[in-house]
C-alpha cells in the first residue's frame, strides 16, 4: 500500500515521528510489550484504512489516541468473553473513601530531619508507579493514561470514550484515589514506608 | 464588581485540587483555589506532592519502539 493522498502522507509522517509515544501509551494500556506492539500495529492499520474519518488533519494525535483506546477497550471486552477468569471492569461499584498518600505522610509540624512526603517520592521508581497503574481496573487505567500520560482535557477524554464530561470528571477522581491506594499498598509491601502502628485503645 | 476570590476552607480546596491541577476549573473557582494555596502551607504542600506524583505517572516522554514494530508499521503504510 502506498500513500494515495496528502492525508496518508501526513499520517505517515506523524506516525514516523510519534511511534515511540504511541508505543509508550500502548505499553501503559496493555502492560506488556507483545500486546503493546499488536495494539500499535492494529491502530496504525485502522487509521490507514479509515483515513476518511480524520476530520481535522491538524488533530492526528488525538484521532490516533481515540482509535487506539477504543480498540484496546474492544479487545479487552472480547478477551473477557474468551477467558472466563478475565474481567473487563469499566468502573468498579461503590465509592472509594477519600484517600491521600500525602495525608498519610504529612507531619503538621516541620521536622528537622526531613520531609516524609518528599522522601517517599524520592524513593519511588518508575516500576512502582507502573505496578500501581497496572493493578487498576481497565476503565480506571484508561482515564488516567488519557489524562496524565496523553494530557487530554476532560472534554477530549469524553469524546474519546463517548462519555459525558461529568462521568469523566468523577471517574478520573475515583481512579486517582484508587491509584494512590494501590501505590500506598505497593509501597508498604516493598517496605518503602513503614506499616502504620495500630494505636492501643 | 468584587474581584476578590471567595474564601475556601481546606476541605473545599482539596476537593477541587485534582481539577485545579488539570486546569479544568472555571475562573472563579480556579482563583479561589489559587488564593487558598497562597495562604495555606499544608494545602500548598499537598498540591506540590500531587503534582510531582502526577509527573511520575506521566513517566518518560516516550519509549523506544522495537525494530519489529517498525517493520510491521512499514508494511502497513508501505513506506519509511
Amino acid at each position: 500500500m502506498t500513500p494515495s493522498s496528502s492525508a496518508h502522507e501526513q499520517l505517515s509522517q506523524h506516525i514516523e515521528s510519534h511511534l515511540g509515544q504511541l508505543y509508550s501509551t500502548a505499553l501503559r494500556l496493555t502492560r506488556n510489550p507483545h500486546d503493546a506492539e499488536d495494539l500499535v500495529a492494529d491502530t496504525v492499520e485502522r487509521a490507514w484504512k479509515g483515513i476518511e474519518s480524520l476530520q481535522d488533519p491538524t488533530r492526528i494525535g488525538p484521532w490516533l489516541t481515540r482509535i487506539m483506546t477504543n480498540h484496546f477497550i474492544s479487545e479487552r471486552r472480547k478477551a473477557v468473553h474468551r477467558t472466563p477468569h478475565e474481567e473487563y471492569i469499566e468502573e468498579p461499584e461503590g465509592d472509594e473513601k477519600p484517600f491521600s498518600i500525602f495525608e498519610r505522610l504529612h507531619q503538621p509540624v516541620l521536622l528537622w530531619w526531613g520531609n516524609p512526603e518528599q522522601q517517599f517520592l524520592d524513593k519511588l521508581l518508575h516500576e512502582d508507579i507502573e505496578a500501581a497503574l497496572g493493578s487498576l481496573p481497565d476503565g480506571f487505567r484508561v482515564v488516567i493514561v488519557l489524562a496524565d500520560v496523553e494530557g487530554l482535557k476532560y472534554h477530549e477524554i469524553a469524546q474519546t470514550l463517548d462519555l459525558p464530561v461529568g462521568t469523566v470528571r468523577s471517574r478520573l477522581a475515583r481512579a486517582r484515589t484508587l491509584m494512590q491506594k494501590c501505590l500506598w499498598q505497593h509501597a508498604l509491601d516493598k517496605g518503602l514506608v513503614e506499616q502504620p502502628k495500630i494505636e492501643a485503645t | 464588581m468584587n474581584d476578590t476570590p471567595r474564601k475556601l476552607n481546606c476541605d473545599e480546596a482539596i476537593r477541587l485540587l485534582f481539577e485545579f491541577l488539570d486546569n479544568e476549573l472555571e475562573q472563579p473557582d480556579h482563583a479561589a483555589v489559587e488564593a487558598h494555596l497562597h495562604d495555606c502551607r499544608a494545602c500548598f504542600s499537598r498540591m506540590e506532592f500531587d503534582k510531582r506524583l502526577r509527573g511520575m505517572v506521566k513517566g518518560p516522554e516516550k519509549a523506544n519502539a522495537p525494530e519489529a514494530l517498525r517493520q510491521r508499521i512499514k508494511k502497513i503504510t508501505g513506506q519509511f
